[in-house]
Parts: structure tokens; sequence; C-alpha cells
């Protein structure tokens, strides 16, 4: 027994001692690299200003997103900060400086939401992007004209929101919201795949929380660490209704087809995010899902509808393979992993309403011969043309198709290898670094 | 016929059966508990552990509830599989079978569960308190 306890305490010890060493020495090496880093980076008027010791190193462990929030002196990282992407080896590949300002409604210990504006400036202070936030949505997005993020259909949608969390945390310690972080997160990237953080139907999955856990940094500095990194999702519907497809494609007959942009886009939401060779989840049994999302723009006028197929009563696929009652479903707001986006002549864009609508009248959920990647693959092929998109297919369990199924996770792998090819659609293809979002869809038109 | 539909047998397979409905497939609840066994889910070890439970005890002391160890080794049995149900929902974060509430087939499947067990657990309770006050 006193050897047991012995030993037990004396792991205790050598497992606490080795915690705290590894991560004191990370944090110095990554202060250290940041430094020196900076001091290059940006104007030494800046770098003068920056308060080392009250900076904010956010973890997030799922998708490997680091990101330092170094606040300048006299601020606070809930106003005016440098925030800096950090990457395995201890060095930031990208950087912003960040500028909010609050409106104050009521006291910020109980809004609940930030109304105000922000300012995004390149490390050497060139400003990027400005815009005020209204509830918590980017209103308007002014941008110089050398980065081009943002395609004019996707800054235009006035009605998808910047975020389309449905729930979140409140503001901790830093006073930002965690919806402001995922704006933070995706504006951090100016390549443009991820447009301006959500307002184009998506944005990158980055959020985190400050929990103040202080540890010692390098330099005789101290740094705030993110040491439990807390995921975000949003809230899902608990029930998927099954929409009248007529007045939902209804709605894109108010737009006139003169000058108007039409597109659809085929999505893909894996089963597991971090394992796109997982066939399904088995924690929920989910197989994943394929979706479409359907859009026509002309000026400010702006339609869009996320629709996906879904079996009316999903049990009824475990005691059979027969085919069952199928039903069209708003996937508003649904996650992704990679989606394929197709412009549209407006004649060829009717003619895909049609056969939606012609689909609708008989097709029946089968999950081994007709299920949401057919479903989206029919229409999606519909107005392709001759250059059908076809994926891998696979043999699932109690599966009677001849010739496999057809799967998320097979288009996943179709769209990855897609954009590995770089042809002339990779640039259409969006792969999210873990998933990303759609946004709202403008619902029935009566 | 409230014996047969409490007895730990009857639980057990009303327990293995409860339909589950996920937005594309569904399935007996044994099946989430042998999809997540070799992943050391938390339901599954629970839902195992619990049905040995009573599997065990049934087996052990017949249900003569002579020594106070029976109704208590049967309630931690119930208790076991209720936690392994409610937590499979509960960890189910993006609510992929949430429409196990709301369809009516799974709705009475799960319905014949909670009663059976519900039975189960008041009976045993009451065992544990007939003996106290007998003593």
């Amino acid at each position: 027994m006193k050897h047991l306890l012995f030993g037990f305490v004396l792991l205790v010890i050598l497992f606490s001692c080795k915690k705290e060493v590894t991560e004191d020495f990370n944090n110095t090496i990554l202060f250290n690299n940041i430094q020196g880093q900076l001091k290059d980076s940006i104007p030494s008027k800046d770098f003068e200003q920056l308060d080392f010791r009250n900076s904010v190193f956010s973890k997030l462990v799922l998708n490997e997103m680091n990101l330092l929030r170094i606040p300048f002196k006299n601020k606070t990282c809930a106003t005016d900060f440098v925030l800096l992407k950090i990457e395995k080896n201890n060095f930031f590949s990208t950087g912003k400086i960040i500028h909010l300002s609050q409106y104050h409604v009521g006291p910020i210990s109980t809004s609940k939401q930030f109304n105000g504006e922000i300012s995004i400036s390149s490390l050497n202070r060139n400003i990027t992007r400005q815009s005020s936030i209204k509830n918590g949505f980017v209103q308007l997005i002014r941008q110089s004209v050398n980065i081009p993020f943002a395609k004019l259909d996707i800054v235009i949608v006035p009605l998808l929101p910047e975020v389309v969390l449905i729930s979140s945390y409140p503001p901790a310690g830093s006073g930002i919201s965690i919806s402001t972080w995922y704006n933070l997160v995706s504006m951090l990237d100016g390549s443009g795949t991820n447009s301006n953080g959500g307002v184009g139907g998506y944005y990158s999955y980055g959020g985190l929380l400050n929990t103040s856990t202080t540890v010692t940094g390098g330099g005789g500095a101290s740094m705030q660490d993110v040491s439990q990194p807390i995921y975000i999702d949003y809230e899902p519907a608990k029930t998927l209704p099954a929409i009248d497809i007529k007045k939902f494609l209804k709605c894109f007959s108010s737009i006139p087809d003169a000058g108007a942009i039409c597109s659809i886009k085929i999505l893909t939401d894996i089963p597991v995010d971090k394992d796109p060779g997982a066939f399904f989840d088995w924690e929920n049994g989910s197989p994943g899902h394929t979706f479409l999302q359907i859009k026509k723009i002309s000026g400010n006028q702006v339609v869009q509808q996320n629709i996906g197929f879904y079996p009316v009563a999903g049990w009824k696929n475990a005691l059979t393979t027969a085919p069952s009652d199928g039903k069209l479903v708003d996937n508003f707001s649904h996650e992704f992993n990679a989606s394929l986006n197709m412009n549209l002549t407006p004649e060829k864009f009717q003619q895909m309403l049609t056969h939606i609508e012609y689909l609708s009248n008989f097709i029946r959920y089968d999950i081994d011969e007709y299920n949401c990647t057919d479903f989206a693959l029919d229409v999606f092929n519909s107005a392709r043309g001759s250059n059908q998109l076809t994926i891998p297919k696979y043999d699932i369990p109690g599966g009677a198709a001849p010739f496999g199924t057809n799967t998320p996770q097979g288009l996943y792998q179709k769209l990855v290898a897609m954009k590995a090819l770089g042809n002339g659609e990779s640039k259409d293809i969006i792969i999210p670094g873990l998933k990303g979002f759609v946004g709202s869809s403008t619902g029935p038109c009566n | 016929m409230i014996k047969l539909f409490t007895h730990p047998v009857v639980i057990i397979i009303a327990f293995l059966l409860i339909l589950i409905s996920g937005e594309h497939l569904g399935g007996f609840y044994l099946l989430y508990i042998l999809l997540g066994l070799p992943h050391g889910a938390v339901h599954s070890l629970l839902a195992i552990v619990g049905i040995g439970l009573l599997f065990f005890t049934n087996y052990k002391y017949q249900q003569q509830f002579i020594f106070n160890i029976e109704p208590v080794l049967n309630i931690m049995g119930g208790i076991m599989i209720l936690l392994s149900l409610f937590l499979f929902f509960y960890n189910d974060k993006s609510h992929y079978n949430y429409g196990t509430f709301y369809q009516t087939i799974p709705v009475i499947l799960l319905s014949i569960f909670s009663l059976s067990v519900a039975g189960f657990l008041f009976n045993n309770f009451s065992k544990i308190k007939f003996r106290q006050m007998a003593s």
C-alpha cells in the first residue's frame, strides 16, 4: 500500500512538473519569436506602443488555429490591438491591426449585442476594411481597391448576416463577444476565400473564449493564455419541417432575369469534420449531408435558398433499404466542408428550377439509391450540360445498389481532388479550414 | 401483467429496441451501443454495465428480494441504462437524432421503455422502503 501511494504521489509530481515546464518553455519561445518578427513588420512607433504584458494567446486545438492579440498601451484587447495568426513553428503568418469602437447603448456587461465600428489595417497601417456593426452584424464593407477579397455577389447580399450563430457565449475578460471573434478570425484572412467573415454565406470556424489563465511569458512579460478552448456550433432546429418548394422557388421570379446573376452551389457536409475518411459519425450515426444553395442577384435584390433532401422518418431506413417518403427542407445555416459554385444563365437557371419542381412531385428517399447526395447531384447536373459532375461511389452496409451509393464523403473527395488539380473550376470550389456555415434563406414567397 | 412489464429482461429488451430516428438514418439503440463500444463511448459503457447489472441481479437473486443488495443493484442498473440514453442524446450536439422525440413509432417505443423502467425503479425503491419499515 505504501509503495502504491508513493508511486501515485511521484507520478502526480512528475506530471505536474512536466506540464508547467513545457508551457512556460513554449510561451517563452513564442514570445521571443513574435517580438522579433513584429519588430520588422510594423512601424517602430506602433511597436513601442504594444503592450506585450497583456497579450492574449488563444489556442484552438481542433484546427490548430492559434491567435495572439496584443493590445496597445493604455488600450485593451476590446478596442485596439494587433491580431496575429500563430503557426506551429511559433511564428506568425499573418496579422492585422484591429480597431473596434462600441456605441454604448447600455452597460457593457448587460449589452449582448455589439454596436459600433470596426477598422482593420495591415501591419503597416494601410486600412483594408472599415465597417459599421449593428447588433453584431457588419453593415457595410468599405475596403481599399487593391484587396479584392470580396466578390460582387458576396458583398451586396443583404439577407445574410455577418454571423449566423444562434447561440453564443457572453463576452468574457476581453469585452469582445464570441461572435466578434468569429469576425476577427475570418477577417484575418485577406485572401478572398473567406470573404468578409460570412457575408458571403459562411465564415471560418474559430470560436475562442478567453479564460484568463495567466502563465509566465518570455522577456519578463506575461501573457494570458486560453488553456481551454471552447467550441461554438450553431444551434440547429430540433425538427426538419418540410418546405413548400413551389413557394420557395417562386421567390426567384421576383427578380427580373435581365442582368441577373444566377448561380447554384452544391455543398457537402461530411460526417466527421476532422476525418474525411470516416463513412459516418459513430457518436450519432450521421452519414453527413449534401445540399444545394440557389441564388439570384440583381442590383440590390437577392434571393437565396438552401435546399436539402431528407427522409420523412429517418428510422425507416434502419428497417429497410426500400424507398420511403422524402421531404425537401430549408438548410439555412447548415454547416459544410466543401462546395462547388456554378454560375448559370437565366434560361439555364429557370430550367434548373423547373427540374427541382418536377422532381419534388415524385421523388422518394432511398438511402442507397436516391439519397440527399443523389438529389443534389441530379439538380446540379441538370444545369451542367455535358460536363456532368460524377463522384466516387461507395458500398454502404446493407445497401443494394449494384454500383455503389453516392455519399457526401464521395462528393467531398471529388471536390478536394478537383481543387488540387487546379483546373478552371477550382476557383469555384471552397474548402474551409475546418467547416463553414451557409447563410440564411429567403424563405417562402406567396 | 405489471410484474411482466417491469421484469428486468423486458426492460433490457425495451431498452435495446428503442428506435432512434436520425435526419437520414436511424436504428435500434442496440446498434448505437455497439457502434460506440470500440470507441469507449460513455453511453455504450453505461449501457453495457447497466445491462450486466440487471442480468446479474436477476440471475443471482431470482427476484426474491431477500437481501437488501438486490433492489440496490437493480436501481443502479436501471439508472445506468437511463443515464446511457440521456447522455446519448445530450452529447449529440448537432441534435441529429432529435427526430426520435417527434416521430410516432420512436416515441411509442421510448414511452414503453420509460414506463417500464419507471415501474421497475418504483418497485425496487418500494422494496427497500418495505424492508426498512419491517426492520
